[in-house]
């Protein structure tokens, strides 16, 4: 499959690679892809999507027939974690703006996801901590994204940062720790 | 705020610290001592952090306490463990340590290895009880023996195994010769087949646990230790790393329950190990497709290759079936046989199949030429090239749709039909893909990948049986579609082809077995058919909610098969359907009813009102192929509601009734394996009546005759794994009327004996396959114990619970699957009850026991699952109690 006329495998490598470039334009495109999707299931009435399943589907949409590698897989589901982080923020902001009267929600979550925000955890407050932990040590802070945002195993959470899966599990560890101790005190939006 | 105001030097710091502590958590004072000194600040944090640490368990739902004091627990550090004094440490990981120890009250003072697992849970001690129990009676000479087991001061559970003196068997194989390796690989198989024999699955096979010993035996560590440990619930604390070894089959990594096919994999790879002196991938990371082990020694070409291969398939279905295959086929490498795993090739099957039928095969090649030459031009002169792209394109869309059809009357062409369909789609694909952005193209090739995935293994046409190659097609099919919807919104033939994949994928992943997957599909068809507004539209959609009244019913849920059944008839109804389709709606929902609910009249009236549409007789049929085979699917299954409500006499009443009638349908299309399906489930039906009516000479002559129909179809469609299937099981009911109620034993057993080996030689292992595989093994062991052989009829008994592992690895978290599985375990249960009547008294008992206890864990499980398909086992947990209790006193008596 061809997007613009890159290849996606090459577009993931170099983004894997450090290109920030790369990633932009992936970011673009799949996000539009997911937007497409979810809209028109939507129209399908579905009661809720699942975004994992989602993000899988836009796996299959653009990338499933030229990526064969499962390193490569890996590095776009890594990708999609990029994704989900954004699109979870954008569901809290549209609901917080619909509860003030704003436009309808494109996106509903399942119920993984509303046992999240069921859970008094402030998405946005997360996805800031999330921002702040990049500053400290931006390799925890991807630990967190992939693993959280798009349920990388710890292997490939490794294979991704190419570091051992005993790190990761060291860091997810603490890092965990860290994002409960701000969320915990973190004032609420 | 703890960790508020850091730098990334400092959190660098307080996680360096942190992990110090982690390393060593028994001297955790004394290096706070060191690396805080006078840091009040900062041992604060390390204590925090170490304090809150937790690898395991999502973002927010970690319990950090429980789990630090668990993994304290699983070290012990006294220098004896209930009455073993502990000489010296062997080993220790996540899972906690092993000894080396001796018994210290002079009972006996050999040494042994003792495992200390980490702290499970109060709660979880019973069931570590009785793992302990099923582990117990394992006792072989390449395994280490389970001697005792228990608790030990503060709860920490420890297990005593024999302490073999050996080195891994990997390093034991360096630099020996290849035939020497595979003998001593050849033990290890021996071990886990007789293991495997117990129902004792390994889980965690490497080198590692594979020892020789001083005399160059092989001894099997630590078998049933991982299902011993998840029975004690320690797998909850314990990190992912600790349990997804380099040896971890890919269901295992997938976190989906394991079974002694994952062993097979397991042992795959030790096999591979010890051939290639290394494994395919990185030990840290998790593999991919695996490279044959000839890349790393090219002397492994050729049979080990394929048999190294065949065992480490990701698909479970694909390895061996079991351990006993797989060193068989090892044993016919060592003979300088052919081996079985490379019958599969398809250039062997290619071969034997151009000897059989040069002429067909002749007209193939001359296309196969023309596809060649095309897609070379593609790449010359740019004209040229334009006139071949359209050739091919014309040439690839007529062998698809075309000729496909042509084909298809004829007698044993599937195979062909499908080869030369995937070549011509693959054609397709290519120049599609080459020619950027052609629609038109696109949507042929979503076409003509829909129409190979059904010749491969739709399920209402004459197919190949292979479902995983259609559920692949389809599934590219459904992608194709699609994206075209994407960018035409609102393209009702767009949409319609699109949710018309999607159905079909969705009955192919339901014959899988994967009924979850198969709803998510089909529910998208629904959802994009919505209203169907087009007559074509409404047509899909019948379909649609036909498929889903089945996924439903084999999911257990029969109220939402019924309802969809209903929707199926109505929407047929309203659309004006094909008759035979609007038929085939009403017969849903009269087996739907009928499976429910039970052969009510409603479930009569559908049932009635399909063969109605037919005017109740065939005689208008003849000659018209779809409606004879439609009449007389209707016929059968309005025997099947008879059957359903024990009406016997008036299932062997109707066919009678339309016996010339048939007769004459199926002399005028000779050549329909549609029709000759129906004639042979016709024949089955009547045989059944007969059977229950105690009518013996005309039930064995039923069965007769559907031995006979299913090895017509089976020459007729031979390729078609299924067509073997119906054999087998034609063969078991003929001889199950002969074992039950004749003295002609001998004829029985060879008539069994045939279906054993028909079944085991089929290459299908499909769900329907195993089914009848399971009648034919419980009626040997029948055999057997009319015969007075109490020890073979038990071993058949524990045959049947092997199927049933099978089975239920098959379509892994079914609820289907479970029930067969108890089903089997009580049939053993009630087995060993009996043949302890007759001698071997005690082992016997216990086996029985352990059956049984086995049968009500699953009912436990099915329980929590909220009981789906309860109506199929009305009963069945309370009989299983009884029995159990049964078996109970008799052991008491002994």
């Amino acid at each position: 499959m061809r997007m613009a006329g890159k290849d996606v495998t090459v577009l993931l490598r170099a983004w894997g690679g450090g290109d920030t470039a790369a990633g932009e334009e992936l970011f673009e495109t799949i996000y539009q892809e997911l937007r497409r999707m979810a809209a028109r299931q939507a129209r399908a009435r579905e009661a809720t999507i699942h975004p994992t399943a989602l993000v899988h589907e836009a796996f299959i949409a653009l990338a499933a027939e030229s990526i064969t590698d499962w390193r490569d897989r890996a590095q776009f589901f890594a990708f999609a974690a990029v994704v989900m982080r954004r699109l979870l923020k954008d569901y809290w902001r549209r609901r917080q703006a619909r509860k003030r009267g704003g436009d309808q929600e494109w996106v509903v979550f399942d119920e993984s996801v509303h046992a999240l925000i069921g859970s008094g955890i402030d998405v946005e407050a997360l996805d800031d901590a999330l921002t702040r932990l990049a500053a400290l040590d931006a390799t925890q802070a991807r630990i967190v994204e992939y693993r959280f945002y798009a349920g990388l195993s710890v292997d490939e959470v490794a294979h991704c940062l190419g570091i051992s899966p005993r790190t990761v599990n060291r860091e997810w560890g603490m890092a965990k720790v860290w994002l409960a101790d701000q969320l915990r005190t973190a004032p609420s939006s | 705020m703890r960790f508020d105001g850091l730098t990334p030097d400092r959190w660098k710091r307080i996680r360096a610290v942190t992990s110090l502590v982690l390393d060593d958590p028994s001297n955790r004072e004394a290096v706070l001592d060191r690396e805080c000194q006078d840091d009040a600040e900062l041992r604060e944090a390390v204590l925090h952090l170490a304090r809150s640490y937790s690898e395991t368990g999502d973002l927010f739902g970690c319990q950090p306490m429980q789990i630090a004091a668990a993994a304290e627990a699983g070290f012990a550090t006294a220098d004896r463990i209930g009455p073993y004094r502990i000489l010296r440490e062997l080993g220790r990981g996540g899972m906690g340590a092993v000894y080396l120890a001796t018994r210290d009250d002079g009972a006996y003072s050999k040494q042994v290895a003792v495992k200390v697992l980490p702290y499970g849970g109060r709660d979880q001690q019973r069931l570590f009880l009785r793992e302990r129990q099923i582990l117990a009676v394992l006792e072989h000479p390449n395994l280490t023996r389970l001697l005792d087991g228990g608790t030990a001061e503060g709860g920490t559970p420890y297990l005593v195994m024999d302490y073999v003196d050996g080195i891994p068997i990997a390093d034991y194989a360096a630099g020996r010769p290849k035939q020497e390796v595979l003998r001593l690989f050849l033990q290890a198989c021996e071990a886990i087949r007789y293991a495997h024999q117990n129902l004792v699955v390994h889980c965690d096979l490497k080198p590692a646990n594979i020892l020789v010993d001083g005399a160059g035996v092989v001894k099997v560590l630590d078998f049933g230790i991982a299902r011993l440990m998840e029975a004690s619930g320690v797998h909850t604390m314990l990190t992912s790393a600790a349990m997804t070894p380099a040896y971890a089959s890919p269901e295992q990594r997938a976190g989906r329950p394991v079974n002694t096919l994952s062993d097979v994999y397991s042992l795959g790879l030790v096999l591979y190990h010890l051939l290639a002196g290394r494994l395919p991938f990185d030990e840290a990371n998790e593999p991919g497709e695996l490279v044959a082990p000839s890349r790393w020694r090219r002397d492994l070409r050729g049979d080990l290759d394929s048999i190294v291969m065949k065992a480490t398939e990701t698909e479970p279905a694909r390895r061996y079936v079991s351990v006993e295959q797989f060193a068989r086929d090892i044993q016919r490498h060592l003979d300088s046989k052919p081996v079985s795993a490379r019958q599969g090739e398809w250039w062997y099957r290619g071969v034997r199949y151009v000897q059989r039928r040069r002429w067909r095969v002749a007209a193939v090649a001359a296309f196969a030429v023309v596809m060649g030459l095309g897609a070379a031009g593609t790449l010359s002169e740019r004209a040229k090239a334009e006139r071949r792209f359209n050739e091919v394109r014309r040439l690839a869309q007529s062998v698809v749709f075309q000729y496909q059809d042509d084909l298809s009357v004829l007698a044993g062409s599937t195979a062909l039909r499908a080869r030369m369909a995937t070549d011509a789609v693959r054609y397709l694909d290519r120049i599609a893909t080459d020619s950027g952005e052609d629609e038109e193209l696109a949507l042929e090739t979503a076409l003509a990948y829909r129409k190979v995935g059904e010749v491969q293994g739709y399920g209402r046409v004459a197919s190949l049986g292979d479902l995983t190659g259609a559920e692949q097609s389809l599934a590219k099919s459904a992608a194709i579609l699609e994206r075209l919807s994407e960018r035409h919104p609102g393209d009702s033939r767009m949409t319609l082809e699109w949710a018309t994949s999607l159905e079909r994928r969705a009955n192919v992943l339901s014959l899988e077995g994967r009924n979850a997957h198969a709803k998510e599909n089909a529910e998208r068809a629904r959802g994009l058919l919505g209203k169907a507004e087009t007559a074509g539209a409404a047509r899909e959609l019948a379909s649609v909610w036909r498929e889903l009244s089945i996924i439903e019913e084999r999911r257990g849920l029969n109220l939402q098969a019924i309802e969809a059944a209903r929707q199926a008839v109505d929407w047929a109804r309203r659309a004006a359907v094909p008759r035979e389709e609007t038929a085939w709606a009403y017969e849903r929902m009269a087996t739907a009813i009928a499976a429910g609910i039970g052969p009510n009249a409603e479930a009569f009236a559908a049932a009635n009102a399909a063969l109605g549409l037919y005017g109740n007789h065939g005689a208008a049929c003849a000659g018209d192929p779809p409606c004879s085979v439609g009449y007389l699917t209707a016929v059968v299954q309005l025997a099947t509601i008879h059957g359903f409500a024990g009406q016997d006499a008036e299932v062997l009443r109707m066919f009678r009734e339309r016996e010339a009638d048939i007769r004459e349908l199926v002399r005028r299309d000779p050549n329909d394996r549609s029709l000759l399906r129906q004639l042979r489930a016709a024949q089955h039906l009547q045989g059944q009546a007969a059977q229950s009516l105690d009518q013996i000479p005309e039930a064995l002559a039923k069965f007769r005759e559907t031995i006979e129909t299913a090895q017509e179809i089976e020459r007729a469609d031979p390729s078609h794994p299924d067509s073997h299937c119906h054999v087998v099981l034609a063969r078991a009911k003929y001889a199950e009327v002969l074992v039950m109620t004749t003295n002609r034993i001998d004829e029985a057993e060879s008539q069994l004996r045939a279906a054993l080996q028909l079944a085991d030689s089929s290459e299908s292992d499909s769900l329907t396959c195993l089914d009848y595989r399971k009648v034919t093994v419980i009626n040997l062991a029948r055999t057997a114990e009319r015969r007075g052989d109490w020890a073979a009829g038990m071993e058949w008994r524990r045959e049947t619970v092997r199927n049933a592992m099978r089975y239920a690895a098959k379509s892994p978290g079914e609820p289907l699957g479970l029930v067969i599985e108890a089903g089997a375990n009580y049939e053993l249960g009630l087995g060993g009850l009996e043949a302890s009547r007759h001698g071997d008294r005690l082992a016997r008992l216990k086996e029985a026991r352990q059956a049984l206890l086995r049968a009500l864990e699953v009912y436990r499980r099915l329980h929590e699952m909220g009981d789906p398909l309860r109506n199929q086992y009305p009963g069945w947990p309370q009989r299983t109690s009884a029995l159990l209790a049964t078996v109970e006193r008799a052991l008491s008596n002994l």
